[in-house]
């Protein structure tokens, strides 16, 4: 981590990316954030004023912090889920030396080629009461009422998993880079069978990976809006939905301003934790 | 022992067979790609052999798996665990026995002091140099008893100063443990300078097995000859009163080999320089000389032929095309098979 | 090491960043959809630029009303962009008051009263819309400004494979026999619709409270298999998907005769509700001329027939004659509201994004 002097034209390459920075998002945030503070008046007005109402409103109301609740409880849960079941995925295509490796990554995150919409009707055809999983569930006689899967939480948390499986993949295989073949070798010399290489050697080197995953699951997952929409059934409201809600049919921009803002700070408390976690996990495998 | 990977046009590994005696430290010795450290690997139990068994004090461990086998192996790139402390990477072993805590706190500590690292107990692995590494790797592989302790190229990572030290620190470690080990290296002063005896290994076959003296003094073919050492090799006949190599005459040798074409081997410290007043031996030129302060090597040509002639320095080396006889005691000339035989 | 550092510290960053973006960029969008047909038209005096509904309505009100218009007015150019729903072009009416992006809005009335009374929009000359002087009472939101150009009622569809017959009732869906078989769109003008229904059902007064309506929402709630219906409610109950739902007649009307096998609609007698949409001017318009002219032509007997033929819509003119059959089937005063007291919408406006919050929280999330 040696510091390197950079000449002026260097940071003259950043004008243009800090321009467009500064213009598509500073600019927008700063806006949202004096929006937060105006007072909305019934039917779509807005006084402008300086106001906390709305976010007197956000932490006063049990509603909205239910809202908030199921964000984070959906964000936790996909990521946690995804995450397993990418592990082994990744895990495979690192190690594997099979000449169709590339092939193989690209397969795994191929579905990124079909967006989330598509494959979230995908999901509805799959999850719903006369969906192939209720078909086949009742053809093999296990049930006579259909699981309700579709139209609720459980639905968005599978759809979900599966939207953002290559997104994982791709963090995890990209983390793994401290894995090598001769430390597990070196663990099986020593006397490790499989699971003990696995839990002391593989999963603490994997573990920097396996965190970007989760960071990275969890921002996507608290933000997804489309999934929790068409898949909910309308019951699962999570912030992002939430902010729609206000912004377009309710017209109380104070309000959804306030609420884009608590997820800017769930975002902030996120990656915050998960980046002094991830300094201190990768400072315990890098051995030093 | 066999290996065929699939795919390869040639075995990997052919027809090796190999006895290794109790307490013994073996070189495997060759040329990348001989199939040495696929060799080391299948003892270990990493790679499986095609065909062909291992056997450890008598009982077959080709089946085997590796965290069974209770060797120890110390790694081309040490493969020291870097979210473990110095102590944690020697203790690994120990942990898989289930050692008691106690015991296990005395071993550690004792193999750490006898690799001198005794200080550096609670360090993490990346704090250390690479020698240190070095020591920590084979503290590990020790400390477990293993009956086999198997080092694949255990020091081609260090530079060549720290590598010399090391050598003797681990043949005196293996030594004092009377441990049984095999060692890979493509380094020919490693093997000749750490091993009770060396098995050159040249294209997937033992090409000889030997003491480091026999090997030096009595390789059994050309490549042998060439790989260890430097040599003089002349090509010619063996009749029934020596070799007859052309611009030379018949050279008397002792061989049991039967007639025909065989390459005979000088190594340079056995040709003499001779004062030029002198009828003995053959006139030659010196070709080249190089100086390396305590030894002078000469190219010189004599007979149709150069020679390669090892000289103690006594002052200036002689000048390019200076007149000087050579000469050889008949018993230096080593008979091997023709060269282009093997 | 310093590699990983960085590509980390590079990936956080850039997350966080595209979050953040996405944020911004989504709550900006009300705004941005506003503006982007803002100069279409405007330069031709002969040139008319509508906005209203999406989807069904949109193509019917291209083909019953702007085509016959451009046909009787040759020379004159009408541009129909659909919105995606009435509150969002109320922002953009708000954001957009120096230069108009349109010459007409057609919205739900509770909305058009809100934007009557910001002066987003002017009254109406009487003068060159004469048939002002010929609307059934339902059909004048705000004395002088923009007049309905389409009634519909709140209806029960399902679909006959599921449910062959449709009940009497709006409460009727609380029943056992619908359970987990209703799509329930009701945390919009649906909802809003519903407690008007069931006010009149329950013989209770919205303006006075709404607790034992949401009360009695949330029973048919327990029933719902989803509250939100994709790709949408008809759909949903085409394809078998949902069995029953609440809807709007004049759609459902429409899609029954496409499919009598698929869907059927019912109007609950004496409970309907009028949902009443608006045509109207906007103040900022600098073709105002053309623009009545327009909504002249939209309110006539002949286009109102049409539409009513056509799409089920209960004319808004009572000088309309259609046939008893078409009359049974729209939500018109002598059809299908006939015995209903109308809904006011005018009043339920100011408490429109109250209860909708209230559907959303006593009934759905509760």
């Amino acid at each position: 981590m040696t510091r390197t002097w950079r000449p002026p034209v260097a940071w003259g390459l950043l004008v243009p990316g800090l321009a467009v920075l500064l213009f598509a998002y500073a600019a927008p945030m700063l806006w949202v954030l004096r929006m937060a503070f105006n007072r909305f008046i019934g039917g779509g007005g807005i006084e402008i004023t300086f106001t906390v109402d709305s976010f007197a409103d956000v932490f006063t109301d049990p509603y909205y912090l239910r809202v908030a609740w199921t964000t984070v409880k959906l964000g936790l849960l996909v990521s946690v889920v995804t995450v397993i079941v990418a592990y082994p995925l990744s895990l495979f295509l690192v190690r594997t030396t099979s000449r169709f490796r590339g092939l193989l990554t690209i397969l795994a995150i191929a579905p990124m080629l079909v967006s989330s919409v598509a494959r979230t009707y995908g999901w509805m055809v799959v999850l719903g009461n006369q969906g192939l999983l209720n078909s086949v569930l009742k053809g093999l006689g296990l049930t006579d009422t259909p699981v309700q899967l579709a139209n609720q939480f459980s639905g968005v948390v599978i759809a979900l998993v599966q939207i953002f499986l290559p997104y994982a993949v791709l963090a995890m295989t990209s983390g793994f880079g401290r894995l090598d073949d001769t430390l597990e070798q070196a663990a099986a010399s020593l006397g490790a069978g499989r699971i003990t290489r696995f839990l002391r050697v593989t999963l603490p080197l994997t573990l920097p990976g396996v965190l970007t995953g989760l960071l990275l699951v969890f921002v996507l997952s608290i933000s997804a809006y489309v999934t929790p929409r068409l898949i909910g059934g309308g019951r699962v409201f999570v912030l992002a939905s939430e902010i729609y809600d206000q912004a377009t049919n309710q017209l109380n921009w104070p309000l959804a301003a306030a609420l884009s803002l608590v997820l800017v700070v769930v975002f902030g408390v996120a990656v915050t934790v998960f980046g002094l976690l991830q300094r201190r996990v990768e400072r315990w495998v890098s051995g030093r | 022992m066999r290996k065929e990977y699939p795919g390869a046009q040639a075995p990997a590994v052919d027809g090796v067979d190999l006895r290794v005696r109790q307490g013994e430290m073996l070189a495997l010795l060759g040329p990348s790609g001989c199939g040495k450290t696929t060799t080391l690997r299948m003892v270990a139990g990493l790679v499986e052999p095609t065909a062909g068994t291992i056997t450890v004090a008598g009982r077959d461990v080709t089946q085997v798996p590796v965290h069974r086998r209770g060797m120890g192996m110390v790694f081309q790139s040490f493969a020291l665990l870097p979210h473990l402390s110095v102590a944690g990477n020697v203790a690994f072993g120990l942990d898989m026995r289930k050692l008691p805590a106690a015991e296990k706190k005395r071993r550690v500590a004792e193999i750490l002091d006898r690799v001198q690292l005794g200080h550096l107990a609670q360090r993490r692995i990346g704090q250390l140099s690479g020698g240190q590494q070095q020591r920590v790797a084979l503290a590990r592989a020790l400390v477990v008893d293993p009956s086999v302790l198997l080092l694949d190229e255990p020091l081609s990572a260090l530079d060549a100063k720290l590598r010399e030290s090391l050598r003797t620190e681990i043949r005196e470690m293996q030594l004092s443990s009377g441990t049984t080990a095999v060692f890979v290296t493509h380094d020919q002063d490693e093997a000749l300078s750490m091993a009770d005896r060396v098995a050159v290994m040249d294209a997937g076959r033992v090409a000889q097995i030997g003491t480091p003296q026999e090997i030096y003094e009595n390789p059994a073919d050309v490549f042998v000859a060439t790989f260890i050492g430097r040599a003089n090799l002349l090509d010619g006949v063996l009749g029934t009163s020596g070799v007859d190599v052309p611009g030379l005459g018949t050279l008397p040798v002792t061989t049991s080999r039967p007639p025909g074409p065989v390459t005979a081997l000088l190594r340079p410290q056995a040709v003499q320089l001779l004062d030029s007043p002198s009828s003995q031996g053959f006139a030659g030129n010196v070709r080249s000389a190089s100086y390396t302060g305590d030894q002078i090597t000469y190219r010189i040509d004599a007979a149709g032929h150069t020679f390669e002639v090892d000289t103690v320095a006594t002052g200036a080396p002689l000048d390019r095309g200076a007149a000087v006889r050579i000469a050889w005691e008949p018993a230096a000339v080593k008979v091997l098979p023709p060269r282009n035989a093997t | 090491m310093s590699h990983a550092l960085t590509r980390r510290s590079a990936l956080l960053g850039g997350l966080g960043g595209a979050a953040l973006f996405g944020l911004a960029a989504c709550s900006s969008s009300a705004t941005g959809s506003s503006s982007k047909t803002a100069d279409s038209g405007s330069g031709d005096a002969n040139a008319l630029t509508i906005t209203g509904f999406s989807g069904a309505f949109a193509d019917q009100f291209q083909a019953e009303v702007i085509g016959p218009f451009q046909e009787a007015n040759s020379g004159t150019k009408v541009t129909y962009t659909p919105a995606t729903n009435s509150a969002e072009l109320l922002a953009g009416l708000r954001t957009n008051t120096s230069k108009a992006t349109y010459d007409l809005v057609i919205m739900d009335s509770s909305v058009s009263t809100t934007a009557n009374s910001e002066g987003l929009f002017s009254k109406l000359d009487s003068s060159i819309v004469t048939s002002l002087g010929d609307l059934v009472d339902a059909a004048v939101i705000d004395e002088g400004y923009g007049p309905a150009i389409t009634i519909d009622s709140l209806a029960l569809i399902a679909n006959p494979s599921v449910f062959d017959t449709l009940p009497d009732t709006w409460s009727a869906l609380a029943g056992s026999t619908y359970k987990g078989q209703l799509a329930l769109q009701i945390a919009d003008t649906r909802g809003i619709a519903l407690i008007a229904g069931l006010s009149k059902e329950l013989g209770l007064d919205y303006k006075k409270s709404i607790d034992e309506q949401l009360a009695q929402m949330k029973k048919l709630a327990a029933n719902a298999q989803t509250f939100a219906p994709q790709p949408n409610l008809y759909d949903a109950i085409r394809s078998g998907s949902v069995g029953a739902g609440v809807g709007w007649n004049a759609r459902a009307q429409a899609l029954h005769d496409e499919s009598p096998k698929e869907l059927i609609v019912q109007v609950p007698q004496g409970l309907g509700v009028a949902q009443i949409s608006t045509i109207n001017l906007v103040e900022t318009s600098t073709k105002k001329d053309l623009a009545q002219k327009f909504v002249e032509f939209a309110i006539s007997a002949d286009s109102q027939q049409r539409m009513a033929e056509k799409a089920f819509y209960g004319s808004v003119n009572s000088t309309v004659k259609v046939s008893d059959t078409i009359d049974a089937r729209t939500a018109s005063t002598t059809g299908l509201l006939a015995d209903d007291a109308p809904i006011d919408w005018a009043w339920i406006a100011p408490n429109y994004a109250d209860w909708v919050q209230r559907i959303q929280r006593e009934v759905i999330g509760g």
